[in-house]
């Protein structure tokens, strides 16, 4: 008796192989949404705006009215571009990983994420008996309010920026640090072993990392004479500093990327929300909206801290003939593209390599780099 | 902005203040008593936003509630006996500590008194100019305080590590773990 020979099952077609006509016709797809775009980004210049001003004056002279006008908008715009980014990051993880992602609802899926916040608005709001009530129900809000804070002084452009401190790079350190006084209330107050064991890793992360970004941040400072997110993109307008300072600014912004990954606690520096080793560290026991809104936080710290590379780093705002705010969106965009392509191709640091790499490299490589850059500007200058 | 506004922000941010200032010492779970600070340490920040102090706003957050505060907690967190609701408020020193704190609350007192306040609004300089200010008298007037006090966190930073890698002598009787049917 023999066995029939074994055979290879046929080829199913998943979209994916190299159909020509499949690719030429998305191709064609974003090449014709892009050229949307910028015929009606340099439309938007020309529309009669003029019209609008003397309402705009009108209302943004009472300082109250203005700040409350101020602080809706900068909340409105940090709600809604996490519902893109979402998506966005849906999208690319399936792209890296060759599947379609979400494709059913709205055009290639572009309405999930709205779905997805409507579902969590409508579940259940568990609170678990033995939890500390108080710290579990303000710790999402602890989470999300540093971040929130962080869009008043980011520059969209000279005149896009909610408030334009002068001490911005200061203001955005200090306000970011409390992000981890959130994560140990959320990791204490579930009352859950691996949410504490995930809030103090965050926490130990948080506070490890914040010391050689401030040190590049530094470095930016030392360049540029001012501690102005705004007075730094003006100061850009001959050459960025990442070329025209190529030397420092490089080893500056590499630091900085690495340090800004390990505080928005992403891959490879997820340990704080490891779903594999904590269950998702100090988020285990929420749901609904609370857990959304720790997700609302972390996307938008992500597009934030993808701005302030930008914004240091990459010219902010500056850029031929499109207006301000659309190439800030475009370069802070591609960051955020930069964060999520590291994102689903390394895989996770072990806890003790994550401090070792911090205290032993990071931290001795940022005071060399600002050294450097204090040589450099000696240089420079003279 | 009118002064009854000034006032009004001033009477807020000093409810703000003293109100989890008191939380702080009554309350009985000393961890939340740690996060009492939080918006007891905002309002001083606040407090200072109103002087026109950016830059000690800025490092008020940063320093106050981005480390102290978050090392608190931690710490705290690494406490045994934390969630317990019965461990006394004070300790054996109470009688000593009351009359050396009235004492310097009466100094202190006596001081602001006595201190020649202006009498009208001053005009603050701008936050650049504050700032550049302060980094020239830290690194000129008051290089060598400054300095110390650098000297002093270092020796602390070695003293934590060299405890910190201290050889583990016999665990105290108290952390020994307690059976109930006595040691086997």
């Amino acid at each position: 008796m023999s066995l029939p020979p074994l055979r290879r099952p046929a080829p199913t077609r998943t979209g994916f192989e190299c159909d020509p006509a499949f690719v030429a016709g998305q191709f064609a797809a974003g090449v014709a949404v892009l050229v949307a775009a910028i015929a009606v980004a340099s439309a938007l210049p020309r529309l009669p705006w003029g019209l609008v001003d003397p309402l705009l004056v009108l209302i943004g002279s009472h300082p109250v009215i203005n700040a409350l006008i101020k602080a809706l908008t900068v909340t409105v715009f940090v709600t809604v571009h996490v519902i893109f980014l979402i998506w966005l990051e849906r999208k690319f993880a399936g792209w890296m990983q060759a599947r379609l992602g979400p494709m059913h609802v709205g055009w290639k899926g572009a309405l999930q994420t709205i779905a997805d916040a409507v579902k969590l608005l409508m579940k259940e709001d568990i609170i678990p008996t033995r939890a500390d009530r108080i710290l579990f129900i303000a710790a999402p809000f602890l989470t999300f309010m540093p971040t929130l804070l962080t869009f008043m002084v980011l520059p969209f452009s000279e005149k896009w920026v909610a408030y334009d401190f002068p001490l911005g790079i200061l203001f955005v350190l200090a306000v970011t640090t409390n992000i981890s006084l959130g994560t140990l209330a959320a990791g204490w107050g579930a009352n859950n072993k691996y949410s504490l064991l995930g809030g103090a890793r965050a926490c130990a992360q948080v506070l490890s990392y914040e010391i050689p970004m401030a040190v590049a941040m530094l470095s930016v400072v030392t360049l540029e004479g001012t501690m102005s997110l705004t007075e730094i993109v003006k100061h850009q307008q001959h050459g960025w500093n990442i070329i025209a300072h190529a030397p420092v600014m490089i080893p500056a912004f590499l630091i900085f990327m690495v340090c800004g990954l390990a505080e928005l606690n992403r891959t490879p520096f997820d340990l704080p929300e490891a779903e594999s080793e904590l269950v998702s560290g100090f988020h285990t026991e929420y749901s609904g909206m609370r857990f959304a809104f720790f997700y609302l936080g972390e996307f938008a710290a992500n597009f934030f801290t993808a701005g302030l590379a930008v914004t240091l780093f990459f010219g902010g705002w500056l850029g031929p003939w499109l207006p301000a705010p659309i190439w800030f969106g475009i370069k802070t965009i591609a960051v955020v593209t930069l964060f999520m392509w590291i994102k689903w191709t390394v895989p996770r640091l072990r806890v003790d390599q994550m401090m070792g790499f911090c205290w032993k490299f990071l931290v001795p490589a940022s005071v060399v780099v600002f050294c450097a850059t204090a040589v450099w500007v000696m240089v420079a200058g003279s | 902005m009118s002064t009854l506004a000034v006032m009004g922000a001033f009477l807020a941010l000093t409810v703000l203040t003293l109100f989890p200032a008191i939380m702080v010492i009554s309350t009985r779970n000393v961890l939340h008593a740690g996060f009492w600070l939080l918006p007891c340490l905002i309002g001083v920040a606040g407090l200072y936003a109103m002087l026109d102090a950016h830059f000690f706003v800025v490092a008020q957050v940063l320093v106050y509630i981005g480390a102290i505060l978050v090392l608190i907690l931690f710490s705290l967190m690494l406490t045994r006996d934390v969630m317990n609701p019965k461990a006394p408020q004070h300790n054996g020193l109470v009688g000593v500590a009351v009359p050396i704190c009235a004492t310097m609350s009466a100094i202190c007192a006596l001081l602001l008194a006595r201190h020649p306040w202006p009498a009208g609004p001053v005009a603050a300089a701008g936050a650049q100019d504050q700032t550049v200010a302060l980094g020239r008298a830290l690194i000129g007037t008051y290089a060598l305080p400054f300095e110390a006090a650098s000297v002093l966190l270092l020796a602390a930073l070695v003293g934590a590590i060299v405890l910190a890698k201290a050889p583990q002598s016999e665990p105290p009787a108290a952390e020994r773990i307690e059976c109930p049917g006595g040691e086997k």
